[in-house]
């Protein structure tokens, strides 16, 4: 019975466009909480984990994204045919109209034919349009969790200003930022071990001697131990510096020498995690397995090997760096790179890295400071 | 449009018609309760059976009775006393001889064979002769001595009974009580009810209502309101009414775990079911609404649940426990 089956096709079709703007209208009323906790957990998550602004705003972009997503398709899961009849139904007073027309059609018996022609007569009446948008609910404790999350991301980022009242010269790179307070949580495994990592902090200070640009005397000294945990946050000296870092900085191992193969006292791969982790384990101590941790005294020949990869400061490279570098597995040695090269290549590592904003531009004016053409 | 659905769209125009008319002749006799009217209009053209209760005097056989006199319809009253028989009711053998001096033994039909019958105080009646309504009630026939006899339709029982004088009586079992389409519970008039029904009572002239239509025009109409589409949440709906009426379901509202021994049957369904068709087509509807549904709900669920010794003593009665289903029932 052809009569009764042709407006049935009418009712989906409307009802087709009833359910686009049913899937808008909770697109929109489901968005705001969800981009609220996914901006918020982005934000928790930078500040926690102290990415850099970049990152930051990568990460708040793709909660976003990923917030959106979620909205569509929870807005898609929710607005099925059946449930667009019911809504319209109830949004127009249609006294189940649709949903027992939905039923109906294609039912070949009279009343089906009664039931669904009534009820595109009623839908006739309706435009999509007039199914109005509404606001989330929650709305106030949506925008309160937002506020709250920009409000502890903003709040909880004033204590590392502290670190840029730092003189330039007071530390080298790793100095004052690896046992910055923050990063001391973060890598700390227990209180003992955040405590070694203040105490890093202090060490690490005390052992600095050198001014940013006196690049010679500054990397070379076994005293410059922190200069070893920053960089080993640069490409091409993780494993290596950050194992020389792991054994805790003792400042007993002699300078130049090549310590990468030879002790890894309590793992080596929790060093190399360490040294990942962030500054804070200049003392060795953020996995709680290098005892005794303190300043973060490094090798000389790691120093080499991290900042040559980093940029080719030294102009020398050991074995172990070139190895587990990003850099040097790009091909060429560092010192057959022109300055321009070391330094974009230098650019290029220190962007891959997840270092708080501070200590980038920490980095990054330290190697502004030596590069060739800026020695005074 | 197919010849079908204009001989529907007719069809429901006559029920329409045909309701209106009815209501507006009982209503000449019986003056008020607009919604009793509806009530038992609405179990007759569902071929139901109504319970009424209500204290002497409200003009509860004269209800049913104004109905039947508007149907061109056999009509039946039964009286129910403690000495009445169920063959009283259902008829009996009796010895009878013939044309040709043979004497045999044949059927002598009872009232319960009539289209409309009017069981007057059926508490009075024993609780065996209140049992031979059952067989008629939910069969639509009747076995003496073996003998299975149809009732013909259409057939509708109305009983009445009286809350307050207990003593004598014989309460209606559980299972008997199911049997009703709806339980229907006449008020005391209020005062302008009361002066209109002085008025036609006290005065010269007596009112007279006149016949409608037959048995043919009820079983029609009964058809069409049989093809009324539910959707299946609207079913879904009615049926959770009925299951929320029993304590131990998940369903079951606070009202019902603290007050109910026993909820609604499956025959509760049926009658909210079917009622809320008729109603849909009194709507203008070829599909039934929730409306529909919350509208007949506790006339088919109030003397269908059983309360428990709290709710007896608390006094909670069976309709304000299924107005608490309805109102603790979610929207669709």
């Amino acid at each position: 019975m052809s009569d009764s089956r042709r407006p049935a096709v009418s009712v989906v079709a409307v009802l087709g466009r009833f359910q686009r703007r049913l899937r808008l209208v909770a697109f929109v009323k489901t968005l705001p909480l969800s981009v609220a906790v996914a901006a918020a957990g982005a934000l928790a998550v930078a500040r926690i984990a102290g990415l850099p602004p970049t990152v930051t705003a990568i990460a708040l972009l793709v909660g976003v994204l990923a917030a959106t997503l979620a909205s569509a398709a929870i807005a898609r899961r929710h607005t099925g045919l059946g449930r667009t009849a019911a809504a319209v139904d109830r949004r127009f007073g249609l006294s189940n109209r649709i949903a027992t027309a939905l039923e109906c059609r294609g039912h070949d018996d009279a009343m089906s034919a009664l039931v669904v022609a009534d009820a595109e007569a009623a839908l006739c009446l309706r435009r999509p349009q007039d199914v109005p948008f509404e606001a989330p609910r929650h709305l106030v404790w949506i925008a309160t969790l937002f506020a709250a999350a920009v409000a502890a991301f903003v709040l909880v980022g004033e204590p590392s200003t502290a670190r840029e009242q730092l003189a330039p010269s007071e530390g080298v790179l790793g100095g004052s930022a690896s046992a910055s307070p923050a990063n001391a949580k973060r890598t700390a495994a227990s209180p003992a071990a955040a405590a070694s990592a203040s105490d890093a902090n202090d060490t690490a200070r005390r052992s600095m001697p050198a001014a940013p640009n006196d690049r010679g005397q500054r990397v070379e000294s076994p005293q410059a131990a922190s200069t070893n945990e920053t960089a080993d946050r640069l490409p091409g000296a993780s494993s290596d510096t950050s194992s020389a870092s792991e054994r805790g900085g003792e400042s007993r191992n002699p300078p130049g020498a090549n310590t990468t193969q030879t002790t890894r006292p309590n793992g080596a791969n929790s060093a190399r995690q360490g040294g990942r982790d962030g500054a804070a384990s200049a003392d060795g101590s953020s996995r709680s397995q290098a005892p005794a941790g303190r300043g973060g005294a490094g090798t000389s020949s790691d120093v080499r090997a991290t900042t040559d990869a980093a940029g080719g400061v030294r102009g020398t490279s050991t074995p172990d760096a070139r190895a587990s570098g990003d850099t040097l597995r790009a091909g060429a040695r560092a010192s057959d790179l022109t300055p321009a090269a070391r330094w974009d290549r230098a650019e290029s590592a220190l962007a891959r890295e997840h270092l708080p904003f501070e200590m980038r531009k920490y980095v990054r004016d330290y190697l502004v400071a030596i590069r060739t053409g800026s020695r005074p | 449009m197919s010849l079908a659905a204009t001989d529907i769209e007719a069809r429901a125009v006559l029920f329409r018609t045909c309701f209106g008319q009815l209501k507006t002749e009982i209503g000449r006799v019986f003056v008020g309760q607009p919604s009793v009217v509806e009530q038992l209009l609405l179990c007759f053209f569902c071929q139901g059976h109504a319970l009424l209760e209500g204290p002497p005097g409200l003009g509860k056989t004269l209800l049913v009775r104004t109905l039947s006199d508007a149907l061109d319809l056999q009509f039946a009253r039964v009286q129910c006393t403690p000495d009445l028989m169920p063959a009283d009711i259902t008829g009996t053998q009796l010895l009878v001889e013939g044309h040709d001096g043979i004497r045999s033994f044949e059927f002598q039909r009872g009232p319960i064979f009539a289209n409309v019958v009017l069981a007057d105080e059926i508490n009075r009646a024993t609780p065996r002769t209140q049992a031979a309504f059952l067989e008629a009630m939910q069969e639509r026939r009747v076995t003496v001595f073996g003998a299975t006899h149809r009732i013909d339709e259409p057939f509708s029982v109305f009983a009445t009974q009286n809350p307050i004088e207990m003593e004598g009586t014989y309460p209606l079992p559980e299972a008997q009580l199911d049997r009703f389409f709806f339980k229907i519970r006449i008020q005391v008039p209020d005062i302008d009810d009361l002066a209109e029904i002085m008025v036609r009572t006290t005065g010269e002239q007596s009112v007279r209502v006149s016949t409608q239509f037959g048995a043919d025009t009820v079983l029609s109409l009964f058809s069409l309101i049989k093809q009324v589409k539910i959707a299946d949440s609207v079913l879904r709906h009615a049926l959770h009414l009925v299951r929320a009426t029993h304590p131990e379901s998940p369903e079951a509202p606070p009202i019902v775990k603290k007050f109910v021994r026993y909820g609604a049957s499956p025959r509760a369904a049926q009658s909210i079911v079917l009622a809320s068709k008729a109603t849909a087509l009194l709507a203008g509807r070829y599909h039934v609404a929730t409306e529909d549904v919350a509208s007949v709900a506790v006339a088919a669920l109030n003397h269908r649940i059983i309360r428990n010794f709290t709710a007896e003593m608390e006094r909670v009665t069976p309709e304000e426990i299924a107005r608490g289903v309805l109102a603790s029932a979610p929207a669709l």
